[in-house]
């Protein structure tokens, strides 16, 4: 099956969380400054923020001061967060893995390939299929690596509504294309008869819904969980279209590549940050999972009624400016809140970039793939797991935009590849004959 | 049949696991991080040892039963060896990370200046200030924020309940996935109750990671090394008397006991006595009659 390119942004962007204090601290999201529509949670979770940025670790004393001002950052992020994002890691990797051993769709291989690994994997000959490989990993990632610097174009050239139109177009094929196909295997492996007219009207509501819910308003659940459901079926397309050994040496690759674009002074998504943080500009893009907590209770009962008006107003508004302004309103119904719940939890979440799912997904996944062997599956889940808690710490530390692939892969291929040579024996020996370890 | 055999060996196996991680570990954050950080040192522990004991099964020959069985055996013990190394290597970080947050709290109270840190502090970089700040962050979600003594205890407790999950799953898994079918059990003439024994000793190691976790912390703290030297022949022994196994009488009941012993161990080395025991059944009593 040949896919299209508009569904190339989706795991295009890497993630990281990041404190995001001060105006000048980069979120870091690669795609879409889509300032627009997407910024309705930002701005229902943090109208105190300046600005630019995506929640990251909490600083509550922040929330209480409209500009942003304060100087000693109390890190009150802590084990919270880090579960905060354990949760959704955890269910995304679960969907993929219970529909990888349910429904064989996704795991027969095929003669169809990905237009972007253009070159076939011969079995028989070992150097052939390394170097087949190694080049359609080059190909996958220059292709990646050009869409996201025609991103960065676009996005300093101003060119808003493009990327907006391109990333509806990426989320209308995954929430209703690969939904319908995802729904059709399903019902054909437990053997269900379906007719057309209700399938129609399943598939409609869902995928308008998650229209609204991911580029417009929606319960902060329902968004979560939307985004959840279209990182596992991106990560199970991939499962299924990537061949075997180019899959391994992508997933390599990709985090390589995320190390260096996020961090070297002529990355592109460092450019993209600054770019965004010159013109003071949010970047949010439709595509990454957030994890705030909503406050909009608290809000109802002491804000004025004026701000919050304002605010929603504002929601799906046209200008950066006008989201600063109707902060500052905001942020008076803030400070109020504030004071009056001391112990409220924390407005701020941490965010994640939905490419991170799809990759720790498509890890987990592919070593569900390999034989009923599960104890690779429970290795590489806990070795991302742990991967992504020494990420979050690391983001304690540097305060600034960091990329969340490099250690969960690195750690989750490392496990994949040992517990499935050295450990797999050893326990299969020991279970034949009973011996506890 | 196959059904029942899954959801019965299941249930057994890691039905106290779940029981305790639901109410004890669930509602804690930190707790959850502890748990799988000491899932992934156990795993560590594992790799180790296979990687051994895969190098010394291919520099030998193949064709050899009893030289492999005997390599097995090497493999089980040394395996234990290493997961009693790597437990002492989790307490070490453990303990660095909460002293090193006690140190700090001690001026400043619970919440603490990270920029004050980083200026204060040399190089933010170093591994001690890291393992410092993943003290704080880990303490700082905790129910109450202040490192005590009770939370390092409850902290080895969630130690060795995530070794003992990640040991019954490695066990346990594959199994649990055979059962479901299809197939026969002892069709070549071994034992019938294979699953059913696989299920009740994944649950007597489980408990007894955990019993063992809350020891060996508690020996360590205390400079006991007799405890820590108990804990690790102990370890050894079970994982001797698995290997009597497919008689299982000579198997099954000394672990058993031995899991009974050493919850009774942890239990008065943790602080519990028979009077909070009887405190605790007399105010539920209590509170059953007023109610």
């Amino acid at each position: 099956m040949n896919t299209s390119d508009s569904e190339e942004d989706s795991y295009n962007e890497r993630s990281a969380l990041v404190q995001c204090e001060s105006p000048t601290i980069p979120s870091y999201n690669q795609d879409h400054d889509m300032s627009l529509p997407q910024e309705t949670d930002t701005k229902r979770r943090r109208p105190v923020s300046s600005g630019l940025d995506e929640p990251g670790p909490v600083e509550r004393e922040r929330a209480s001061t409209p500009d942003g001002e304060e100087e000693e950052l109390t890190l009150k992020y802590g084990a919270k967060h880090v579960i905060m994002l354990f949760i959704p890691v955890t269910l995304c990797m679960v969907v993929v893995v219970a529909t990888i051993k349910s429904v064989s769709f996704y795991t027969e291989k095929t003669s169809q390939r990905l237009i972007y690994t253009p070159f076939e994997e011969d079995p028989n000959s070992v150097g052939q299929r390394l170097l087949n490989s190694l080049l359609n990993t080059m190909v996958m990632i220059s292709v990646i690596v050009v869409m996201t610097i025609i991103l960065v174009v676009l996005y300093k050239y101003r060119c808003y509504k493009f990327i907006h139109g391109w990333l509806i177009l990426s989320s209308l094929m995954l929430l209703f294309w690969f939904s319908f196909m995802y729904l059709g295997e399903v019902f054909k492996t437990y053997n269900v008869a379906m007719d057309y007219p209700t399938l129609v009207m399943i598939i409609w509501n869902f995928g308008v819904v998650g229209m609204i819910c991911i580029h417009w308003k929606g319960p902060l659940r329902l968004q979560q969980a939307y985004l959840i459901v279209i990182s596992a079926l991106m990560a199970l397309i991939f499962i299924k279209y990537l061949p075997e050994w180019s899959a391994w040496v992508i997933l390599g690759a990709i985090s390589i590549y995320d190390l260096i674009a996020v961090l070297c002074p002529k990355g592109p998504l460092r450019m993209l940050v600054e770019t965004a943080q010159e013109r003071n500009e949010p970047i949010f893009p439709a595509l990454i999972y957030s994890s705030a907590m909503v406050w909009m209770v608290g809000m109802a009962d002491s804000s004025n009624p004026d701000s919050a008006d304002e605010r929603q107003r504002n929601e799906g508004g046209a200008l950066a400016q006008e989201g600063v302004e109707s902060e500052d309103d905001a942020t008076q119904g803030g400070r109020r809140r504030y004071s009056a719940e001391e112990d409220l939890e924390e407005d701020r979440g941490v965010k994640l970039g939905l490419g991170d799912f799809i990759f720790y997904s498509v890890l987990v996944g592919k070593a569900a793939t390999t034989g009923g062997d599960w104890n690779t599956t429970l290795a590489c889940f806990v070795a991302i797991l742990i991967g992504l808690c020494l990420t979050l710490l690391l983001l304690a530390i540097f305060k600034k935009a960091l990329p969340a692939l490099p250690i969960s892969i690195t750690f989750g291929l490392v496990f994949y590849f040992s517990t499935d040579n050295l450990v797999r024996p050893f326990m299969d020996s020991l279970a034949a004959h009973q011996y506890y370890i | 049949m196959t059904l029942a055999v899954f959801f019965g060996c299941a249930f057994i196996a890691f039905g106290p696991a779940f029981a305790l991680f639901v109410f004890t570990v669930a509602k804690d954050p930190l707790r959850v991080i502890i748990l799988i950080a000491g899932a992934f040192f156990w795993l560590l522990s594992l790799l180790l040892s296979s990687l051994v004991w895969f190098i010394a099964i291919k520099a030998s020959n193949s064709q050899d039963l009893t030289l492999q069985r005997g390599l097995l055996i090497f493999g089980v013990f040394f395996s234990v060896l290493l997961q009693e190394v790597f437990r002492f290597a989790y307490y070490r970080l453990l303990r660095k990370a909460t002293e090193g947050l006690a140190a700090i709290s001690d001026d400043d109270g619970s919440a603490i200046s990270v920029r004050q840190m980083a200026y204060g502090k040399l190089c933010l970089c170093s591994a001690e200030n890291s393992l410092v700040l993943l003290g704080f962050m880990l303490h700082s979600g905790s129910l109450d924020g202040r490192f005590d003594q009770m939370s390092l205890c409850v902290s080895c407790a969630v130690a060795g309940l995530g070794f003992g999950i990640m040991s019954g799953a490695f066990s346990m898994i594959n199994i649990l996935s055979d059962s479901l079918g299809p197939g026969t059990v002892g069709i070549f003439g071994d034992s019938q109750y294979y699953f059913i024994i696989t299920a009740l000793m994944t649950l007597a190691l489980t408990l007894l990671h955990t019993f063992w976790g809350v020891l060996f912390f508690e020996g360590c703290e205390k400079s006991r090394w007799w405890v820590i030297a108990a804990v690790v022949s102990l370890h050894l022994l079970v994982a001797g008397l698995s290997l009597l196994n497919p008689l299982y009488e000579g198997s099954l009941p000394p672990v058993y006991g031995i899991t009974l012993l050493m919850g009774v161990w942890a239990f008065f080395s943790s602080g519990g006595s028979l009077h909070s025991l009887n405190a605790l059944c007399t105010r539920r009593k209590a509170e059953g009659e007023s109610s």
